[in-house]
C-alpha cells in the first residue's frame, strides 16, 4: 500500500470531487494552496503507481491561445487508495475533529 | 527569467523525461505572470529533484557519501599544507601576530577549503585543474577571511597595514597544497 501524505491526500481529494473530470498541475495547485515542488512531485508518483493517468489534451494551441495542457485522471486504483488513505487520516484524528471534518 | 529557471529545472530530471515535463510545466507557467510565475518556476527545480528521485535517478550529490573519507583527507591535506606555508615562509622566526593568524584561520584553511572543494566539484569529477583552481581561490579566500573575520592592524616600515596571510605563505600554500591533494587521489585510485 502507498504512502500517502496530507499533501497529496489534498490533491486526491480534488481529483474525489468530480472523479471523471481530468484536472491539470496548476489547476491543482490553485485548489489546494500547494506548491509547484509539491504537486508536480506528487503527481509524478500518483501517476508511477497507477493511480492516475495522464494525457495531454487535445485542443488546437492556436485557436486556445495558450498551449495544449498535460491533464491527470483518477484510475479505479486510485479512487479505492485515495478512499482507504482518507479513511486512515480520519480515523487518525481525535473524536472532536473526526466529527468536525466527517 | 522564468525560462532560465524552466531549463534548470528539466536539467535535474532524467533525458527521457524532459520533454514530457518541458511542455506541461510551460503551459502551466503561461498562465501565470510576474511575481507568481518567478516563485512557481523556482519551485519546479525542487520538483525536477523529487520527480528525479521518483524515477530512480536521483541527481548526483555535491559530495557523495562514498567520498567522505577522501573529503576528511584533504581538508587535513589543506590545513597541513597551510601550517607548513607558514613555517616554510619564515623558518623558526616566525613573528608571533603571524602565528596567531596562521591558528586563527586555520579552520577556515581546512573547512572553508573543503567547501570550495566541494563546489568546484572536485568530488564528481577528478582532474587536476579543478583541484588548483579551488585551491586558488581557498587561497584568495582565506584573505577575505583574515580580513573580514579576524580584522587587526599592524604598524610596518610602510605605515599602518591590515595583518593578512603573507602572499608568499599563500602562495606556498597552493604549491604544496595541489600536489598533495592530486597525490593523494592517484593514491587512492590506484588502490582501487
Amino acid at each position: 500500500m502507498m504512502q500517502v501524505s496530507l499533501q497529496t491526500l489534498q490533491l486526491l481529494q480534488v481529483f474525489m470531487e468530480d472523479p471523471s473530470q481530468p484536472r491539470y498541475g496548476l489547476e491543482l495547485a490553485k485548489r489546494t494552496g500547494l506548491k509547484s515542488g509539491t504537486v508536480y512531485p506528487a503527481l509524478g508518483r500518483l501517476e508511477h503507481d497507477g493511480w492516475l493517468t495522464s494525457e495531454v489534451e487535445e485542443i488546437d494551441p492556436k485557436a486556445a491561445g495558450r498551449p495544449a495542457r498535460r491533464i491527470y485522471t483518477l484510475t479505479n486504483a486510485g479512487m479505492a487508495g485515495a478512499t482507504q488513505a482518507a479513511r486512515r487520516y480520519q480515523a487518525a484524528l481525535p473524536v472532536t475533529l473526526r466529527e468536525r471534518f466527517a | 527569467m522564468k525560462r532560465y529557471l524552466l531549463q534548470k529545472a528539466l536539467e535535474r530530471l532524467p533525458e527521457d523525461r524532459r520533454e514530457r515535463y518541458a511542455k506541461e510545466w510551460e503551459a502551466d507557467l503561461a498562465q501565470l505572470s510576474g511575481l507568481r510565475a518567478l516563485l512557481w518556476a523556482l519551485g519546479l527545480r525542487r520538483a525536477a529533484t523529487r520527480l528525479a528521485r521518483t524515477f530512480g535517478h536521483a541527481p548526483k550529490r555535491a559530495l557523495p557519501l562514498r567520498a567522505l573519507p577522501q573529503a576528511g583527507l584533504d581538508a587535513a591535506v589543506l590545513a597541513g599544507a597551510y601550517l607548513l606555508a607558514y613555517r616554510l615562509r619564515f623558518g623558526d622566526s616566525m613573528p608571533s601576530v603571524y602565528r596567531d593568524l596562521a591558528w586563527q584561520t586555520l579552520p577556515f584553511a581546512a573547512a572553508g577549503g573543503l567547501g570550495i572543494l566541494v563546489l568546484f566539484g572536485t568530488y564528481r569529477a577528478t582532474g587536476p585543474i579543478r583541484l588548483a583552481q579551488a585551491v586558488i581561490v581557498t587561497a584568495l579566500a582565506l584573505e577575505s577571511y583574515a580580513a573580514i573575520v579576524h580584522p587587526k592592524l599592524v604598524l610596518s616600515p610602510r605605515g599602518v597595514l591590515p595583518l593578512l596571510p603573507p602572499a608568499g605563505v599563500l602562495a606556498l600554500f597552493t604549491l604544496l597544497a595541489v600536489p598533495a591533494l592530486v597525490a593523494t587521489r592517484f593514491a587512492a585510485t590506484a588502490r582501487a
